[in-house]
Parts: C-alpha cells; structure tokens; sequence
C-alpha cells in the first residue's frame, strides 16, 4: 500500500497541461470563456452551483491569470512562469487512492483543455505541441517537497503519467525548488495531441 | 466511490465529515498563548455555526473579529490578515506567499491599511490558516469588525529625511497594547488609526483617521500632535485637533481613554452614524476632549504604557545589511534612471535608499513573493514594509546594489517605474467581491494601469497627480484625497443600465490628507481613461506654473470651467448605439438589470429619467452655490435635489406629482421600509427637512451637499435596480 507511512489527506493536487504561447498571446477572451462556463456548468447541475465565480488577475505578470472559482475546484488560464497552461487546483473532496486522485484530476485538467481550445473564442494559436504536464501538490503542511513525500506520491505521479502518456514515452523532472510544491512536470518525447493522451 | 468513476465535470464532493473543517490544532500547539486561546474559541463556535447552535448574527461578529469576511459571492470568504505598520519579516512572506497558494487564488492582496488580503477562502479552512499565519507570530484578531482596526503608519519611518523621530516604536506599540484590550472590545462599529513621523507628508494620511498621531520634538522632549475624529465614509470628515503636543508616555493612556469615550457615546442603533467622527460631531472637540480628560484618572496605572515602546524598539531595529556605498546614477541605463526618479527614495541614513516595487492593484502572486524574499535576502536585513499605497518597500539598500537589484526585480515583474505616481491607481475591490460594490473599481484600474503602461510618458509631466478609486460612496478606495477621484455608480437609461463613475476632484494627499474632493458629474467607466487625458493635458497645458498643484489648479479655474472641458465625455450613448458602455470594464456581462422593452410603462420611464436628471442639475447648482458661498442657496438646491429625486422614484410607484402626498412619509413606505433605499441616505432627506441652514456651520453645510450628493446617486442606483 502506497501511502503507509504517510498519514496525509493527498486533496490540494495542482494540475497544469501547458500550451504553445502564440505571439501577442491576450488571455482576455477568456474572461468572456470561464464565465459562460460558470453560467452553463451551473444550470447544468441545478440546484447545486459548483462554480462560484470568475477572477480575472491578468495585471499580474507571471500570475496565475483568470481563474474560475469553484466548491471544489478552481480551473484558470494560468500565465505562471510566462507560460500559458490550463491548470486545475483541488481544494477538498477527492476521494480513492492517490493513483486515482490524480489520475480524475489529469483527466479533469485534459478535458477542459480540450473544452478551452474548442471554444470559437479561444485566441488562435493557443495549442500544445508536445504534450507537457505538472502533476504537484499544492500542499506545504502534510506533502512538503522531501524524502517522506517523494516516498509516497512519486509512484501515483508516474504511474499517472504512464497511463496517460505511455511507459517510456516521456520525459519527467521534479519541479525546482523555487515552486515550493512538491511534484514532476512529464513531457512526451514527440509531439502529441491531446487528443492521445490516455490511450485516445 | 473512487474518483475514477466520476463525472469529469462535476467534480466529487460529500467526503470528510459532517463539515470538513481543517484544523491542525495539534500540530500548532507551541504558538503564541493569546493567539492559541482566541483560534479555540473561533474554532469552537464555527464548528457549532455548522451544527446550527449558533445565531448567524452571533457568528457573523465572531468571525469578523478574526478577520473573516464575507463576499459578494456566497460560499467564499475574504480573509483580512492585520499587519501592524505593514511590517513582516522575511519568513511571514513566504508564510503568506504559501498560504495564498493553498487557500486563496496565489494572490496576496496589499491594502490602503498595509493588511493583506487573500480572497475565496473556503470558510472550513479557516481556522487550519489562521493556526499557520499564528505559527510564524501574526493575528486575524480585530482586523474586522467592530474594533481598533489595522495601526498604519508611514513605510519610511526611521529612514525619512523629514521625520521628527521614527514612529516605529510608538505604532506597534498602540497595535499591541490595544489589541484585546478590554476598552477596545464593545465599539459599535470599527476604529482606525495611523501614525505619521510629520505633518507635511501624505504617507501616515492622519487626517483621515478616528487618531491620528503626528510625531513631534517640544523643548527636546519626543511627544505628538493627535487629530481625532477623521474619516473617509461616504461623508469625508477632517480630523481635528485634540493637542498640539502630547509627551509620548501619555499616548496609550489617551489612546485607552478615547476608546473608553467611543464605547460610551458611539451610536449605537444608526450603523451609518456610528463612527467616532459622529461622536466628536455630536459633542463638538471641547466636549469630547472634557470627556477623554475625565477618563484618564479612572485608568489604572499599566506598566505597559511606557514599557512597550521599550519592548518594541529592541524587537524592531532598523539596521543595514551591508555598509553604505554611492552610485552614479547618470551612469546607469535609461530604464534604470526612469525607475530610480520614481521608486527609489534616499534615506537619511547616507548611503542608503528604500526602494518602492510598485504592485498594479495591490497584487503580489505568491511566485513573486517567493522570488522577491530569495532576492531580499541579498539586500536587505529587516525584512519588508508593505505601504498604504498598496506598495512594499525594501530599506536600506546600499545604494551601489541599486542597479543590480533593478535588473534581478525586472524578470519578476516588479521593477515597474512610476510609484506613487499618476499611474499607481488606488482601487478598492468593488464589484469583484464587496457587497456593497456598485461599479467594478477593479475593472476600472486594471484598464487604467493598460493605459499608462502603454503610454506612461506622456504624463511624465504630471506623474505627481493620483487617482484613487471606490467602487460605491463609501471611499475605501480614498477617491475623496485624490487628485482625480472616482466612485462607483450607476446610470439607467430607457431598458439599460450602465455603470458609471463619479469624478471626485480637488483632493490631496499632501499634509496627511488635508482637503477632500467634490463631486463634478459622471461618466461612462469606459470613458474615464478620456477625462484622466484630458484633465492631465489641460492641467499640463495651462497651469500658471510648475508650482500650481492639481488641486490649486481646479480651484483656479472653477467647477463651471472645469465641467466644461469634460461635458462631450460625460455623454452617455444608447444601448443601440454603444453596447459595450453596459458592460463593466473587463466584465464578461451586460452590467445591471435589462428590463425588457414594449412596456406601456414608457411613459412613466421617461418621467423618471427627466426628474433624476433634474435632480443631478439641482446638485450640480448646490456645489456651485457652496463655493460662491451662498449658504442658503446651496442648503436649498441641495435639499430640492433631494425632494426631485424621491418623487422621481414614487412616480415609478404610479404616484403622479400632481397628488397631494407627505413626500418625506410615502418615500421612506414605498422605498425606505422596504428595503429599496438604503435608509441611511434616506435620513439626509429627513434630516434637511427640519434644518435651519443659518444655524449650520460651514462643515455642516458642506456635508448637506454631499449627503444630497449621495441621495440622488443613490436613487439613480434604486432605480437601476427596478
Ligand atoms: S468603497 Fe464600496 S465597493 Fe469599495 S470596498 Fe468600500 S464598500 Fe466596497
């Protein structure tokens, strides 16, 4: 069993699936996007409202740029790093082992994606090349980066990353230590659509 | 139920108990007794508010003495985090930086007060929060609430060339002793105070405080000026003076008296009238100076009134990391000279500058923070001061390391140039996640800072003018010492309703906040960046001088001249013709509420847009009698604007105007009773209806305008909402 030695509640995973920034990349349109979003996903699942709302922080350079405000969950346009990713952060709830948290919150993060650039509204250009993933915790009291975390999370982090992106098909570093979060980034080793990701 | 099994869209959910609260309290046991004792009785009452035996009312004050407020959106809370002078060490930033990440949106927000600020915070992890901000020695305790808020003071004392003595001491000294204290503990509504190491300066801004202490040297002996009294409110009030110098030993005593005063006299039944400067107003200074007086012999002696400041001083040292240098600055780049004239301020202390890193809107992402901490650690020995400007300063910077520093800031996005100047806006957080936000002041100054970062030389010629935005009257964004102020609103007009600004002019910060700005008419929120260009142009291109400030300038030329130059700007076009002035800026919807059209109820519309109208004329002639000093003149138009807007709004209840009807009475049924108006603007109506304005003095005057001010506004706002 995994997690023996490791008491922690695995909820705070951080998910970012990065995409190609096209030149004078503008994230406004999708303050138009994440609020239709809130707006549908909330009718949708009447009465309960897993969105609360939409935050736009696009002045901040690098920052986590327009986020979608949920129960659960917060997905954003992410400008971390100067990058552009679409990232998922839980907040509570997930439930199963820690293979299966991250692996619903991969899949998660790929779907939307995936509802991201299909938007008609979505900056052209906006698009991954490689298929390149953070899985992390975002989580400093009880998954600090250190031996004790790499002892539990490396083999669910990998073994997420196999599934989706195929044994020995990708590359994976941990993260540096100025994120300050435990976690890997895996990158294909050939461009990939998204579309392939977990098998197609 | 596994995860795998879920529907990707939505998300899982009914796991970890009854109410999911995360605590941590046994891995928190060693933190500061005081802060342990108040985190169990917060924890203990929120988990009986999830068992239901707890009064929402009565949790609702708890939870705002720990600094958690509510928002707009439900679900969510604001937590407000008190930072004493704005000072943090370099170990609470990454603290802070590491709990944005975790609770919050990766955001720390710096306010007008130096809190910080962290928003959509689930309630359940709270107390789990509040134990690791307790961990590395800060409190939530009084940041909200009904108690002595935030103690702030100037970001350069013990630096500033033109300080009387460092204030530091003396500051965090009132935080502390103030703090819990049980004179402190029955307010009938919040009290704020700020220290300031002189008069002339804006950085302590005093004039806007419940107290305000001005450092001063008498006859070799350190002591200060107190004002009290002051606020900014939807009804600005000038602090008064209550001495000109107390000897520093007396400063807690009088402190705790003036606490004991408010407790006794503060209203405690009319929220909007309960505010110190109510107080001083209702007994007039002598009086409550005669009642402060008569609470001082009832104190017991506290050793800590002049132990405290001992204790403060040891914890707090002002000291250097490396020994003073000098810089050429001619030498350096461009960029780098661009940024030095506006954020870099030489310190008394030779060889040494503060340098300012000038944050839009007051953001730091959790990145930054991180980085800027690895980065300070190079520089800087004493850690950080975040400033009333929603800025962070670092001290004591050798001034040889100054380039170096610039370059490392750049890549982090926090080597903007321009700090303290025109394009550093001030906004509070309006429509983004206050309740009682109007117009999105969020929106307004993200789209503003768009502006000046694309052509911020262009006003390098007037960089010393500031913008200060709120989103509602209630001036959190201190648009009332502003250069160029603005408040939220908004504007019906035929099935539309389109947010708007007020322009607030004629304010400064200069001497602590010394005049406040007068109301001068609306405009579109997307037609605010056009009056800053033009009343920046036409200030730069006819001042009499150098010298001639803003404030003197608009005073010069006069409120008629001045509404001239923006009349074209303060058009606002049809819904048919421009859809995108009902839409806030950066908002993804249509602003207010679209009631439809093909009503037989045009009619009645137009009759209330006329008469609305009529009434933003009626103010527009109470401000100019005001400066002509026509007393009656104003107190009338003022009141008759007032009259106008009431019957505006019952028209649109089928009472015509030619109905014989007690205004005052069906207006406070129709509106008022129910819930339509916000009453405490209704009482300005109430209350010009039995004024004699020759008995009123020339403040009272003054604010009968502005409560006018606020009425027609507000009912501009109740019918939007129709
Ligand atoms: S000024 Fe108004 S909108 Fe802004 S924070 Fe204060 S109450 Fe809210």
């Amino acid at each position: 069993m995994q997690q023996s030695e490791h008491s922690g509640d695995l909820q705070r995973i951080q998910v970012k699936v990065f995409l190609e920034r096209p030149v004078g990349f503008s994230g406004d349109p999708f303050i138009a996007i994440l609020d239709r979003w809130r707006a549908e996903d909330n009718a949708a699942a009447a009465p309960a409202q897993p969105w609360i709302d939409f935050v736009d922080y696009a002045h901040v350079k690098d920052g986590p740029g327009i986020l979608l405000v949920g129960r659960e969950l917060q997905l954003s346009l992410d400008l971390g790093d100067g990058r552009v990713a679409i990232t998922l952060r839980g907040r509570r709830d997930l439930l199963g082992t820690d293979t299966e948290r991250f692996t619903w919150a991969l899949r998660r993060a790929l779907a939307t994606t995936n509802r991201a650039l299909a938007d008609a509204t979505c900056p052209p250009g906006l698009a991954p090349s490689h298929l390149e993933l953070e899985l992390s915790v975002n989580d400093r009291l009880d998954f600090a980066p250190g031996p004790e975390t790499e002892a539990r999370l490396r083999g669910p982090i990998h073994a997420t990353f196999d599934a989706c992106l195929g044994a020995g098909a990708y590359t994976s570093i941990a993260l540096p230590a100025a994120a300050a979060r435990y976690g890997y980034v895996a990158r294909s080793l050939a461009p990939r659509a998204l579309s392939t990701a977990f098998g197609g | 139920m596994t995860t795998a099994s879920l529907d990707l869209f939505a998300p899982p959910s009914g796991s970890n108990g009854t109410t999911g609260i995360r605590s941590s309290a046994a891995r928190f046991a060693d933190i500061d007794p005081a802060m342990k004792a108040d985190l169990e009785v917060y924890e203990a009452q929120l988990r009986r508010m999830f068992e239901g035996k707890v009064p929402d009312g009565v949790f609702l004050e708890l939870r705002l003495r720990y600094g958690v407020y509510g928002q707009r959106q439900d679900g969510v809370q604001m937590i407000r985090v008190k930072i004493p002078l704005g000072l943090l060490t370099l170990e609470q930033c990454i603290a802070l930086a590491d709990l944005a990440d975790e609770y919050a949106d990766g955001i720390s927000h710096v306010t007008t007060r130096q809190d910080i600020q962290y928003h959509n915070v689930d309630i359940r992890d709270t107390p789990e929060l509040l134990r690791r901000l307790a961990h590395v020695g800060i409190t939530t305790r009084e940041a909200c609430g009904n108690a002595v808020r935030n103690v702030t003071g100037c970001p350069l004392a013990g630096v500033c060339t033109g300080e009387s003595f460092d204030i530091t001491p003396y500051a965090n000294a009132t935080a502390q002793f103030l703090l819990r204290h049980p004179d402190t503990q029955d307010f009938g509504r919040k009290f704020k105070i700020a220290f300031s190491g002189c008069a002339s300066n804006p950085c302590g801004l005093t004039g806007i405080h419940d107290i305000g202490a001005i450092a001063r040297i008498q006859d070799g002996k350190r002591g200060f000026k107190v004002v009290i009294g002051g606020g900014l409110g939807s009804v600005p009030h000038q602090a008064k003076v209550l001495y000109e110098f107390l000897e520093a030993d007396q400063l807690l005593p009088v402190c705790q008296a003036i606490s004991r005063v408010f407790a006794l006299h503060g209203n405690r039944k009319v929220r909007s009238k309960a505010r110190f400067k109510f107080v001083v107003e209702k007994l007039g200074l002598n009086k409550t100076r005669e009642s402060i007086e008569a609470e001082l012999p009832k104190l017991p002696h506290d050793a800590r009134w002049t132990e405290e400041f001992v204790t403060q001083e040891a914890l707090l040292p002002a000291e250097a990391l490396k020994p003073p240098s000098t810089l050429d600055v001619g030498a350096q780049s461009p960029a780098f000279q661009r940024w030095y004239r506006t954020n870099v301020i030489p310190q008394k202390q030779a060889g040494y500058g503060t340098v300012q890193l000038f944050l839009p809107l007051g953001d730091i992402s959790s990145d930054q923070l991180r980085a800027l901490v690895a980065l300070a650690r190079g520089y800087v020995k004493e850690g950080i001061r975040l400033t009333v400007e929603q800025n962070i300063v670092l001290r004591f910077v050798t001034l040889a390391d100054l380039p170096a520093l610039h370059a490392a800031l750049e890549p982090l996005g926090l080597a903007l140039p321009g700090a303290e100047t025109i394009a550093d806006v001030t906004a509070c957080p309006g429509t983004d996640s206050c309740k009682l936000g109007i117009a999105s002041s969020r929106g307004l100054a993200a789209s503003l800072h768009d502006h000046f970062v694309a052509n911020g030389e262009a006003y390098d010629d007037v960089k010393d003018l500031r913008i200060k935005i709120s989103g509602c009257p209630n001036s959190c964004g201190q648009h009332h010492i502003a250069n160029i102020g603005f408040f939220g609103s908004s504007r019906r007009v035929g099935d539309h309703v389109a947010p708007v600004f007020q322009i607030v002019l004629g304010g400064t910060t200069q001497e602590n906040g010394k005049s406040y700005g007068m109301a001068m008419g609306k405009v579109s929120s997307h037609k605010v960046k056009d009056v800053v260009e033009r009343l920046a142009s036409t200030y730069k291109r006819d001042r009499t001088g150098q010298e001639e400030s803003f404030t003197d300038f608009v005073g010069r030329i006069g409120k008629v001249k001045t509404k001239e130059i923006l009349e074209d700007l303060t058009e606002i076009e049809s819904y048919e013709a421009r859809p995108e002035l009902y839409r806030d800026n950066r908002a993804p919807r249509e602003y207010g509420v679209n009631v439809g059209v093909g009503e037989c109820a045009g009619g009645i519309v137009s009759q209330v847009e006329f008469l609305l109208d009529d009434a933003d004329r009626g103010i527009w002639q109470a401000t100019l009698h005001l400066d002509a000093l026509q007393r009656t003149e104003a107190f009338t138009a003022a009141r008759e604007a007032m009259r106008t807007a009431a019957k505006a709004l019952l028209t649109t209840k089928g009472y015509l105007l030619s109905d014989r009807f007690d205004l005052v009475t069906e207006f406070k049924k129709t509106f008022v009773d129910a819930g339509k108006f916000f009453a405490a603007y209704f009482d300005h109506l109430a209350t010009a209806e039995q004024d004699d304005p020759a008995a009123l003095t020339d403040e009272a005057l003054r604010f009968r305008v502005e409560w006018a001010t606020l009425f027609v506004e507000e009912a501009h706002v109740a019918y939007g909402r129709q």
